[in-house]
């Protein structure tokens, strides 16, 4: 008789325990989100309602959507967006693409130096984008003695501007950017391919299917989840686009390569207009928000436990 | 175990009471150096030694923060954040935004009157504010134009007389662009340039007697006739005559040094610094040529200059004015100006060989005399450089027309002057 | 009939694979051009007028020896060893403590049943969509309530945790059999005992996935150390290599020479994790 309760007590008692042992797990992890992530964001959520320049020590002045109409009647704002939507399709779909192939071709274990070509196509990943970007813009030197122009003059093509020609200069960065994060891209599908089963390439190979439809009908299908968070991580980092473009360019010929990124650095960090970089940076977390949330709908992704 | 608490306790209290009496002994003061390289620190550090030899007790704890640190941005977040250097140097007119936010000490009460009249005054009135002195002139500079007198041999043109103008300019400069080695591809041309910097073209417009604004009116005129005048001949030179290098919209300034080294530019604008580097490089020997800028309606030369100043922050303000003042005296500035290839901007320091007898310093002297000019003495001076470079990149490309980029600028450069 | 056909198909097999092969090493050779060029500019001797070539035609090590003595212009007790050590040091007190953190919340969003556990999981997927230099500013002024502005520490434990890290450490917890963590659980182990003895061993391979993540962002961060740091006896690597450019004078080979002394370690910690950073994206990316 008296020993349920006791029972039940003590299972309280430990759930209790277990639940607070549980919170103070995730407590290193969520304190450090809080003061350096969620308090910042809240700050700059509140700046963006306000008139202020940290720099004129000025008390802040309550401007409600003011800010929010400057960012949006801003020109300069909606070329930065056109510019980073180029960036993003001119990247993401290639290093999908390339990723993919990559992969698919370097999927066989008989193949002979699989692991060097993997490895080479990864170098890039590991290298700093600054150094990267100042390697690069010797790349696209202007004058003939860069390595891509040296490349044209083997077919006796003119020499490019590769950098200060707007109509060249966001391709020359795109190059950069899938140059160095194809190795990223490849390394996912190759854990994706890994983790479709053997058995299911078999029967199909047994239907005398061919390369081409079983990649067709039964890879690509099963990457699905694979392919969702490749690009909802690409897209992701693509709209935060910006030492490339800072150092090969600083956003220029004329605002051709000028980013969201770009444009929020130069506001918030170059004239510290503390309201106009916080409205513009809100609106860009919203879009993000935005943007996965509509991925999540297009790849049904309710359905792929995530 | 007590006796181990009662040492550390009796340890800490005598510390506690010998640091202060050491601390009122000996200050320290932070000096950070924009823009400071492998070039500037080597002699930076000699003068500090100097100084702490002769002020035993003050300290000077320095540090360069290269041009690649973004040191503007820097120095601004820490400004904000309070950890601000008591003594700076930045580059003109940078001490303009900063002023108007209050973080500079106005430093008339620490100047002497011998002190204020040493400067050349057109230097001193660059770092006032409201006729109050918020900074001081550690160098002064303008840009000369450097030409290769070899190829200006081959190619059978004179040496630029000091009083050329835009005609003579472009006339050379057409007749310098050609294909030296009869390939049929243009491999030398007249005039290296860059659309990266306002100070390559700002230049044209001031030769043509006007600005991208007015400063003293408070109002943008870059779409006056005589504004467009010039950025169109600006933009003919590359569009038009294509005397220019190709890929030049935003090219590095050290590209089109290097293009000039090589030979394949015949000319270009460039501080005094760079040319007292290439006279001393012996593939140059003899090939460079230092010369007046050409002139329209008037002439001009864009001036630069880095400035020091103080932090209204500080809280060792005599020793940080101490420190201050050597550095801008005459022998510290001489040593430094030698050393990086910069003109002094003491008239005492006027008598110094380097400054008299020195032909390519004579060349730049005299420039700066006859038309000297400094970018925008402004509070959104730093602000108003990207506006102003994306409208006349995109002049340069064809991508708009002169008439429209200048139009746009006017439109982008009145908000700005509008904006609080 | 058949035999013939069987020929044809490997024939085009072979053409195929060759073709293959072609484009294979064709994108390899573009991939590490942009690096060997690096390496061959840091070997060739510096001048005013240079010219980049892939291969150099006069090999030199002195702009090592350059770069390695260069900062020493700046202040005499440092070398470009001092950034060297400095980086390290930064890079493996993210990594480690990182490591740690991550999997901790991780394994307990993807096991433990406590409330706010979906909010709290989607709160830090939220922490992977804002760009970092949305909150730099507010950032710096927190850093700067705790005095932390210029050390160490304002390097590090801001990026103690990550959205990411939690995410994959998540990812894979949840693919562990129940079986094994239900045997414990009879026996009366805590939760922390569960993380501890089983199931962080069990992570090894996201273990090394993320060591080269972390690793790799820590070692190469740039903006961040660019604001608060002044003092150049706490700068890193990527900082100091801004040195090497100045106004109007970059020596290329020096600079190349300092980028691929701050490229190897990275690279060497890849190389030596690869096999294990491989495994386990497949674990906590994709399979989850």
């Amino acid at each position: 008789m008296k020993s349920r309760p006791v029972a039940e007590k003590k299972r309280v008692l430990y759930r209790l325990g277990e639940v607070l042992e549980s919170y103070t797990m995730l407590a290193p992890a969520y304190v450090i989100f809080l003061v350096f992530i969620f308090v910042p964001v809240v700050w700059a959520f509140y700046l963006s309602f306000f008139d202020y320049s940290i720099l004129s020590m000025r008390t802040p002045e309550f401007s409600g959507i003011d800010n929010f109409r400057r960012v949006f009647s801003d020109p300069v704002f909606w070329t930065a967006l056109k510019n980073t939507v180029r960036y993003s399709l001119g990247t993401v779909p290639t290093r999908l693409v390339l990723g993919l192939l990559l992969a698919l071709a370097l999927d066989q274990a008989n193949l002979w130096g699989r692991k060097i070509f993997r490895t080479i196509y990864f170098l890039p990943v590991v290298t700093s984008m600054v150094a990267a970007a100042i390697v690069w813009s010797l790349v696209f030197s202007a004058s003939n003695n860069g390595l891509a122009n040296q490349f044209l003059s083997l077919f006796d093509v003119a020499p490019k501007g590769w950098l200060s020609d707007s109509n060249l200069a966001m391709f020359s960065v795109c190059v950069l950017s899938v140059w160095k994060d194809l190795g990223y891209v490849m390394t996912i599908f190759t854990a994706g391919l890994q983790g479709i089963p053997l058995e299911l390439y078999e029967a199909g190979a047994i239907d005398g299917a061919t390369v081409w439809q079983r990649i067709r009908f039964i890879t690509i299908p099963l990457l699905r989840p694979t392919t969702f968070f490749i690009l909802v991580t690409e897209i992701i980092s693509s709209f935060q686009v910006f030492t490339q473009t800072y150092v090969m360019t600083s956003g220029g010929p004329g605002y051709s390569t000028t980013t969201l990124i770009n444009l929020l650095h130069n506001k918030g960090f170059v004239q510290f207009d503390m309201g106009y970089a916080s409205a513009l940076a809100v609106a860009l977390f919203i879009s993000l928000l935005f943007l996965s949330w509509v991925l999540r709908k297009v790849f049904k992704a309710d359905e792929i436990v995530y | 175990m007590k006796r181990v608490v009662t040492a550390i306790v009796v340890g800490l209290v005598l510390a506690a009471m010998i640091v202060p009496v050491s601390a009122a002994k000996k200050v320290t003061i932070n000096f950070w150096q924009a823009g400071g390289d492998s070039q500037t620190a080597p002699v930076m550090r000699q003068i500090i030694k100097e100084f702490e030899a002769a002020n035993p007790d003050i300290s000077v704890n320095f540090q360069a923060v290269p041009w690649g640190e973004d040191p503007h941005v820097k120095f601004q977040a820490a400004i904000v954040g309070g950890t601000i250097a008591d003594v700076f140097t930045i580059g003109d007119p940078f001490q303009h935004v900063l002023a108007a936010s209050g973080a500079l000490e106005p430093l008339d009460k620490y100047m002497s009157k011998e002190m204020k009249r040493d400067f050349y005054p057109q230097f001193l009135e660059r770092c006032s504010v409201d006729g109050k002195v918020v900074a001081l002139p550690w160098f002064g500079d303008v840009r000369a134009m450097l030409y290769r007198k070899d190829l200006f041999k081959a190619a059978g043109v004179p040496e630029p007389n000091p009083s050329w103008t835009w005609d003579e300019f472009l006339t050379y400069a057409k007749k310098l662009t050609r294909d030296t080695d009869g390939d049929g591809v243009i491999d030398q041309y007249g005039f290296g340039t860059s659309g990266r910097y306002v100070s390559q073209y700002q230049v044209f417009l001031v030769q043509n007697g006007v600005n991208f604004i007015d400063e003293e009116k408070g109002i943008a005129t870059a779409n006056t006739p005589a504004a467009i005048e010039a950025m169109q001949f600006y933009v003919d030179l590359v569009r038009k005559h294509k005397v220019t290098p190709p890929g030049i919209t935003t090219i590095a300034l050290q590209d089109i040094q290097k293009m000039f080294a090589e030979g394949k530019v015949a000319m270009f604008f460039d501080a005094s610094d760079t040319a007292v580097r290439f006279s001393k490089e012996p593939a140059l020997a003899g090939k460079l040529g230092v010369a007046l800028l050409p002139h329209n309606k008037a002439h001009g030369a864009f001036g630069g200059s880095d400035v020091i100043v103080m932090s209204s922050q500080s809280r060792n303000k005599a020793a940080a004015w101490k420190f201050l003042s050597f550095m801008v005296s005459r022998e510290p500035m001489l040593a430094y100006c030698k050393a990086c290839g910069f003109s002094p901007v003491l008239k005492s320091a006027s008598t110094d060989p380097y400054v008299k007898a020195d032909p390519i310093r004579k060349v730049y002297t005299e420039q700066m005399e006859i038309g000297g000019f400094f970018y925008f003495k402004h509070p959104k001076a730093s602000s108003m450089t990207p506006v102003i470079r994306a409208e006349v990149q995109q002049a340069m490309e064809g991508t708009k027309s002169v008439q429209a980029a200048m139009n746009d600028m006017q439109k982008a450069l009145e908000d700005l002057l509008k904006s609080k | 009939m058949t035999p013939k056909l069987k020929k044809k198909r490997t024939c085009r097999e072979i053409v195929l694979a060759g073709l293959k092969y072609i484009l294979l090493v064709a994108g390899a050779i573009v991939m590490v051009a942009p690096v060997l060029w690096m390496l061959s500019t840091s070997l060739t001797p510096d001048s005013v007028i240079i010219s980049y070539q892939l291969i150099p035609s006069k090999i030199t090590f002195e702009n090592y020896v350059r770069a390695w003595d260069f900062p020493r212009v700046f202040s005499d007790s440092v070398t470009l060893g001092t950034f060297f050590f400095n980086s390290v040091l930064v890079s493996a007190l993210i990594t480690g403590p990182a490591l740690i953190i991550d999997s901790l919340a991780g394994y307990v969003l993807a096991r433990r049943d406590i409330p706010g556990k979906n909010l709290l999981f989607y709160l830090a997927l939220a922490t992977m969509m804002i760009p970092f230099y949305v909150i730099a500013v507010p950032l710096f002024l927190v850093v700067r309530k705790l005095r932390w502005l210029d050390t160490f520490q304002g390097m590090i434990v801001p990026f103690l945790s990550s959205g990411f890290g939690v995410f994959m450490f998540k990812q894979f917890f949840q693919s562990v059999p129940k079986e094994l963590e239900d045997a414990a659980l009879v026996d009366g182990c805590s939760p922390w005992r569960i993380y501890w003895s089983i199931m962080l061993p069990l992570a090894k391979p996201v273990v090394g996935t993320m060591t080269i993540f972390k690793a790799m962002w820590s070692w190469n961060q740039f903006f961040w150390p660019l604001l608060i740091i002044n003092n150049i006896k706490l700068k890193t690597l990527p900082l100091a290599l801004t040195m090497f450019r100045g106004l109007n004078v970059t020596e290329w080979g020096t600079l190349c020479a300092g980028m691929t002394i701050a490229t190897i370690p990275i690279v060497v910690v890849y190389l030596l994790m690869q096999d294990s950073f491989q495994k386990g994206i497949v674990m906590g990316a994709v399979k989850g």
